[in-house]
């Protein structure tokens, strides 16, 4: 764990330089603490650097702030005027080189491909399902 | 001669007296539309006095009332243009029944001796009828209201569920990397994956439209994919396969089956093959007879017995299985041996018994 902190704190200070993004950098968006923290925990543990958002405003946010996020995790239901669907479309139009990832218990994978999600997670889902979507997405960034 | 008027005489009774009893209100008119015969339906129908009917022009009948724009115009085509008109709709105000709605039916028919033209005028009641069908449509558009509602409500409902369980997976995982125990772990994770079987029985309702069945073999299918994903890796390899009869389970059922398969396999995983280079095998089985059913988890492993095997009491796992086991009203049996151990638990009847 301390490892990745130092890799995390270190990639941030080339990013302030090149401002590039990084395919292992993800932005989890997800309104339900618990959720989010394990999110979090799971994915930092599989190697990824991890910014975290509470709803879609959030989000743009630090979208705005951080140019290395390649992938964005986000649940559809958050509070806010913006639902996970909206989030993916507009971080489409505004952010085209992130690609999103939609989790989500009451969403199918062909409304998360129609708002323009790269990938789809349904919960309730094991730690090794988000791990592998970031997998595939990073790879194929 | 004197035949001749007496059988257009006759007729002419006749005709007035069909008229008179049909069911349905009927006026002849003459082609000053004035009356010439009605029917005591009509007179009962629209409660006119039949003294007051015959040589009337039909729109000074009830000072004036039947001055109906609608009715002139249906007679007025009936005359003019020689045509049956049929299911002509009146919505009026009749002086002494009030609101009602009529269809009319007219038709021009033989002429009088002197060559003039005959109409029939029918009323036809719908004032009811429409009621109904007004009633009834209400009725369809506030059933699918509800429907649409109950549909919301369900998925809410199942969004709420999952999402719940999704937060305690989460607090469980989260607590066992917190812990420094590695029981502690192992029982967190454990109860991690108790949840999840629960969590796959509302997955598979989810995607499956039903609330209250579900079908068996493509569930613990997913429940075994789920389990080997979180337990078989590199450090313990193992083959996890089902098979299983095509059946609906009742989602509670479903659930409780789902938990024994979760206790039996993780036993089997944890238990069964302490040599990791082994060809470890842990098979998942559910056979349907009717009413029947019986469930079997086996391995090849060492079997009971072993140093590494669960106490021969029983652990919380094995009581668990006990328990769902006696709510199903299904019970244990555990065979083993050299060659691995299986459990199988058995629901049946006295008339059908399966073999265990």
């Amino acid at each position: 764990m301390k490892g990745l902190w130092h890799l995390k704190r270190r990639s941030k200070v080339i990013v302030n330089m090149c401002q590039a993004a990084d395919p292992r950098t993800i932005l989890v968006v997800e309104d339900e603490l618990f959720i989010r923290m394990s999110a979090i925990a799971t994915l930092k543990d599989a190697g990824f650097w991890t910014l975290e958002a509470h709803n879609s405003a959030q989000a743009l946010e630090i979208l705005s702030r951080h140019p290395e996020v390649s992938i964005m995790m986000t649940d559809v239901r958050m509070p806010g005027k913006m639902d996970g669907f909206a989030l993916v479309a507009r971080v489409l139009i505004d952010y085209p080189a992130i690609r999103s990832i939609i989790v989500s218990s009451n969403a199918t994978a062909a409304q998360a491909s129609n708002a323009g999600a790269f990938g789809f997670v349904p919960k309730p889902y094991l730690p090794d399902t988000i791990i592998q979507a970031a997998h595939d997405t990073a790879v194929r960034h | 001669m004197t035949m001749l008027f007496d059988k257009i005489e006759d007729a002419r009774s006749l005709a007035q007296i069909v008229v008179e009893t049909v069911r349905e209100p009927l006026l002849v008119l003459d082609n000053t539309l004035t009356i010439l015969v009605a029917s005591n339906s009509f007179h009962k129908i629209f409660q006119i006095d039949p003294k007051d009917t015959p040589n009337r022009p039909l729109f000074t009948l009830d000072k004036g009332g039947w001055d109906i724009p609608a009715l002139h115009t249906l007679l007025e085509r009936s005359l003019v243009d020689q045509t049956v008109v049929e299911g002509f709709l009146v919505e009026q105000e009749f002086p002494r029944i009030g609101a009602r709605k009529f269809l009319l039916h007219a038709r021009k028919v033989l002429g009088t001796d002197d060559g003039h033209a005959l109409i029939l005028l029918g009323f036809e009641d719908i004032t009811e009828r429409r009621a109904i069908e007004h009633e009834k449509a209400l009725l369809q558009l506030r059933t699918d209201d509800l429907l649409v509602q109950k549909e919301v409500l369900l998925a809410e409902m199942q969004h709420r569920i999952v999402n719940s369980l999704q937060i305690i997976a989460s607090i469980l995982l989260l607590k066992a990397r917190a812990v420094s125990s590695e029981e502690t772990r192992q029982h967190l994770q454990d109860a991690h994956r108790r949840v999840m079987s629960v969590a796959a029985v509302q997955q598979h309702l989810h995607s499956s439209g039903r609330a209250d069945a579900i079908d068996i073999a493509p569930y613990l299918s997913k429940l075994c994919e789920s389990l080997a994903g979180s337990m078989i890796g590199e450090s313990r390899p193992a083959k996890l396969t089902v098979t299983a009869d095509e059946a609906h389970v009742v989602s509670a059922n479903a659930i409780s089956l789902g938990l024994i398969v979760t206790e039996l396999v993780i036993n089997a995983l944890k238990y069964a093959f302490p040599d990791p280079g082994k060809d470890a095998s842990v098979k998942v089985d559910y056979e349907v007879n009717g009413t029947d059913w019986k469930l079997s988890v086996s391995d090849n492993g060492i079997g009971r017995g072993t140093d590494s095997a669960p106490p021969a009491k029983g652990g919380l796992g094995t009581s668990l299985v006990k328990a769902l086991a006696h709510q199903l009203d299904a019970q244990v049996e555990t065979v083993s041996g050299p060659g691995g151990m299986r459990v199988c638990v058995t629901h049946a009847t006295f008339l059908s018994r399966m073999a265990v």
